[in-house]
């Protein structure tokens, strides 16, 4: 990443207390490598973008991956960073529990104007979170991943990288197909879950369910348990999808009830529905001026 | 005479009706596209658990002349034009800054710091990580390529790759 960001998320508090942040912007061509991935296709020539520093180079800083950034609520993203390295929507601000990560490199006196009162801003905003360390650690990887790999699989020559990736009988039917892999993975997106492998939940999708991750499976699952025909497979299914377990379908939906507003499910967090503690979205008040 | 200044009061009632009219329909327009609104219709989903903005109004009241009322402990490399960029920059903006060498930085902000930055050069692919424990929880600002191998080592999303 270089100077610039792209032009989105400026409705953020970030970008207005206690400083205005007013960004120049410009039109700059399309990164190439932004076309590589999932959707790059579909981007325009040209993209709105603002300098948060100037020091004339387009490279020396840093973004992170966006696919998964934001699945968990403690995670945010604050400026999407104009890269030359990785897909359209990286971040090159970002905020994981307490920790805000800027991936601009320049020091304050080559941050433009904007920049500057952009990173103070940050730093304010940081200081709302003192306290929250994360809820969820990098622990699996997203399922746009599985696309994003898939398109490559007649490219990649390394064999361990297929023990973590895709099933042998994947890789045998599509290995001189990378587009059918695609569309495997794209037909059932909403199923794809990781047991060393990308997976797609045909255990889920035998029940008529078609996401693992909304929940509305969650109390679908739930509510199978005290269904004889179908308990079993809700109870596998649940120990897939949870890393806690309860012995009796009413203590399930108890804890359902109780924690129902507060829970998320990640796949960056090992693909499992999980439960922001009481109190934990609540922020600090911003520091007095 | 009198029907042309009839004519020309009911002409006038009419223009009035009308601008009535138009204004109340404008202000009903305008009460409609209140900033917070227009807020919940735009906010893209990559920005889903983002709090929404407090209204403007209150940006307003803040005295930007005064110094901001947070603790800074900068962890930088010292004896280096970077570091005295960022604490010249900092000192101008906040209450109280203090320096910590990069290298020592273990992540026991003392208490009386508010926020700490982790800076090293900003592009360093190399430089050597602190050691933070996970249990860490102190707002922090970790800075440019050395920061995101901070994150790495903590598994966090604003990592590296």
């Amino acid at each position: 990443m270089g100077d610039a960001a792209h032009a989105e998320s400026l409705e953020h508090e970030v970008y207005s207390r206690p400083f205005k942040v007013e960004p120049e912007f410009e039109f700059r061509q399309t990164p190439t490598n932004y076309r590589g991935f999932p959707d790059g296709d579909k981007l325009p020539d040209k993209m709105k973008v603002w300098l948060v520093q100037d020091t004339g180079k387009n490279y020396g800083g840093v973004v992170a991956r966006s696919h998964g950034f934001t699945d968990s609520p403690d995670a945010e993203i604050l400026a999407l960073g104009f890269n030359r390295g990785k897909e359209y929507g990286a971040v090159g601000v970002g905020r994981h529990g307490n920790i805000l990560q800027w991936g601009y490199s320049a020091p304050p006196s080559k941050m433009t104007q904007a920049g500057k009162n952009f990173f103070l801003n940050c730093i304010c905003y940081v200081h709302r979170f003192d306290g929250k360390a994360p809820l969820v650690r990098r622990s699996s990887s997203h399922r746009m991943n599985a696309i994003r790999l898939a398109a490559l699989i007649d490219r990649i020559k390394d064999e361990s990288f297929f023990s973590s990736t895709f099933s042998p009988d994947l890789k045998k039917k599509y290995e001189r197909d990378p587009n059918g892999l695609v569309q495997y993975y794209r037909d059932d997106f909403e199923l794809i879950y990781r047991d060393r492998t990308f997976q797609i939940d045909n255990e889920l999708k035998s029940l008529g369910i078609n996401s693992n991750r909304s929940i509305d499976t969650l109390e679908r699952l739930i509510s199978l348990l005290k269904d004889d025909t179908h308990a079993d497979t809700a109870r596998l299914l649940l120990a897939r999808y949870m890393n806690q377990s309860f012995e009796s379908p009413a203590q399930w939906q108890s804890w359902l009830e109780a924690n129902r507003d507060r829970i998320f499910f990640s796949d960056v967090g090992d693909y499992k529905f999980l439960v922001a503690p009481e109190g934990y979205l609540d922020k600090k008040e911003p520091v007095a001026f | 005479m009198v029907k042309s200044h009839l004519k020309n009061r009911m002409a006038l009632a009419a223009l009035t009706f009308c601008l009535v009219h138009a204004l109340a329909i404008s202000s009903g327009c305008k009460k409609k596209q209140r900033p917070e609104d227009a807020q919940q219709t735009v906010t893209p989903q990559k920005t889903e658990h983002i709090a929404a903005p407090e209204p403007s109004e209150r940006i307003e009241k803040i005295d930007t002349s005064k110094k901001i009322g947070l603790r800074i402990l900068y962890a930088g490399l010292p004896n280096t034009e970077r570091t005295k960029d960022f604490v010249e920059f900092l000192t101008t903006h906040f209450e109280r800054v203090e320096t910590v060498d990069y290298n020592s930085f273990t992540g026991s902000l003392p208490a009386d710091f508010d926020v700490a930055i982790i800076d090293h050069d900003g592009v360093d692919v190399r430089a050597p990580t602190p050691t933070i424990s996970r249990t860490y929880s102190r707002a922090t600002v970790t800075m440019g390529v050395p920061g995101a191998h901070i994150c790495s080592r903590l598994s966090l999303k604003t990592a590296y790759l």
